[in-house]
């Protein structure tokens, strides 16, 4: 029994400098910026005035369109492109579906994946940079999607 | 007493695996400018049910539309027409909902899929870790923030250490034994310039039945038969 506890320990003992070794060796970590660590939220909220006031409005009354939202006086243009689209890419609409709802884990999914195709890695990309739902509708309304 | 040890090595591993619950509602707003100044808002509900794994969207604005995952499966359903597809890469495993319910969001699943850790430094009040991906891939390191044991943000890097993408959770609401982030801060760099997003839920619910048969009545039967399915 004494044994097994010393062995135990040990092999504790062992397991935690490894992860430490693994945890503070640093190969070529970059500096990084003051400014990716501490999100400035005034500014950045700034710039989206206008839309928040459109958001106020529509949440407070309900409004379900676009064309609500002008009688009502709003004159935001709500863009519903696609123009990052290169002309000859065959979009992939799950996977800029999956970069507007899950960004990140989108990110791991298809930017991580070797298997995936330029033309999937730039859907997802335009996901995320779109990242609205008008453009699947833009998209859905335009074509069927292949599969 | 082999047991007992065996049990206290394993313990912190049953504690990071621990289930929060299977429900999310919540009320969303996202609002977006494009690099070029383009503005877009949506507004809907999400619903998230991990019992039977599927994510689903009710939009209310600027259109009506619903649209679910079920796995590999999405189902978008706008102007009375539905459209069925579906992606072998998609998981609702990795959706930030699942990741919150099954307490995983602290590092995002990124130790999970294979990121190693190569740095760790404090920063004033929080702790900035550095992630790299061991293989071959299109981008450098990943940094992820936090503050008070919570995941305040994450950024992307190129390769020689443009930020690509840039996220921070703001406004933890406390629903239950659930922390959710309220807010969502997001800077994409694309080639033609950087878009800006901002995601806010509101009237968050965790593992709130109320809703759901209201929820699933959106459905028609056979899709309800699809998405309720228990079998995958």
């Amino acid at each position: 029994m004494k044994k097994f506890l010393l062995k135990s320990i040990s092999l504790s003992l062992v397991a935690l400098i490894l992860t430490t070794q693994t945890v503070f060796a640093i190969p070529n970590a970059p500096a990084v910026a003051d400014e990716d660590i501490d999100l400035d939220v005034d500014q950045f909220e700034e710039v989206f005035q206008e839309l928040s006031a459109l958001e106020e409005a529509v949440l407070a009354n309900e409004i379900t369109s676009g064309e609500e939202a002008i009688d009502m006086g709003f004159e935001i243009e709500l863009f519903a492109g696609l123009d990052a689209v290169e002309a000859d890419l065959e979009f992939d609409w799950p996977a800029a579906l999956w970069g507007f709802l899950c960004c990140p884990i989108g990110f791991f999914v298809y930017v991580t994946n070797k298997n995936r195709t330029k033309d999937e890695k730039t859907s997802y990309w335009i996901g995320v940079a779109a990242g609205t739902v008008v453009n699947i509708i833009y998209v859905a309304a335009v074509g069927t999607p292949d599969f | 007493m082999r047991i007992l040890l065996n049990l206290l090595v394993l313990l912190p591993f049953f504690i990071s695996a621990q289930s929060l619950g299977d429900r999310v509602e919540a009320e969303y707003s996202i609002k977006e400018i494009g690099y070029d100044g383009k503005q877009s808002l949506v507004v809907g509900k999400v619903f998230f049910d991990g019992r039977n794994k599927t994510l689903t969207h009710t939009q209310s604005f600027p259109s009506e539309n619903l649209f679910t995952f079920r796995d590999s499966t999405i189902l978008l359903v706008s102007d009375d027409s539905v459209v069925m597809g579906s992606s072998s890469a998609l998981s609702i495993e990795l959706s930030i909902y699942n990741l919150i319910l099954e307490n995983r969001v602290s590092d995002l699943g990124l130790r999970e899929k294979g990121f190693k850790l190569i740095n760790v430094e404090n920063e004033g009040d929080k702790v900035v870790s550095q992630w790299v991906y061991p293989g071959k891939v299109d981008f450098g390191t990943i940094m992820t923030i936090h503050k008070a044991g919570y995941l305040e943000g994450l950024v992307f890097y190129d390769q020689v250490g443009n930020a690509l993408l840039k996220q921070y959770f703001k406004d933890y609401q406390k629903i239950g034994t659930v922390f959710f982030p309220s807010k969502i801060y997001e800077s994409t760099f694309t080639p033609q310039g950087e878009n800006r997003k901002i995601t806010t839920h509101r009237n968050i619910k965790v593992n709130d039945y109320s809703d759901e048969d209201n929820f699933y009545s959106l459905f028609s039967n056979a899709y309800n038969r699809l998405i309720r399915s228990t079998e995958n």
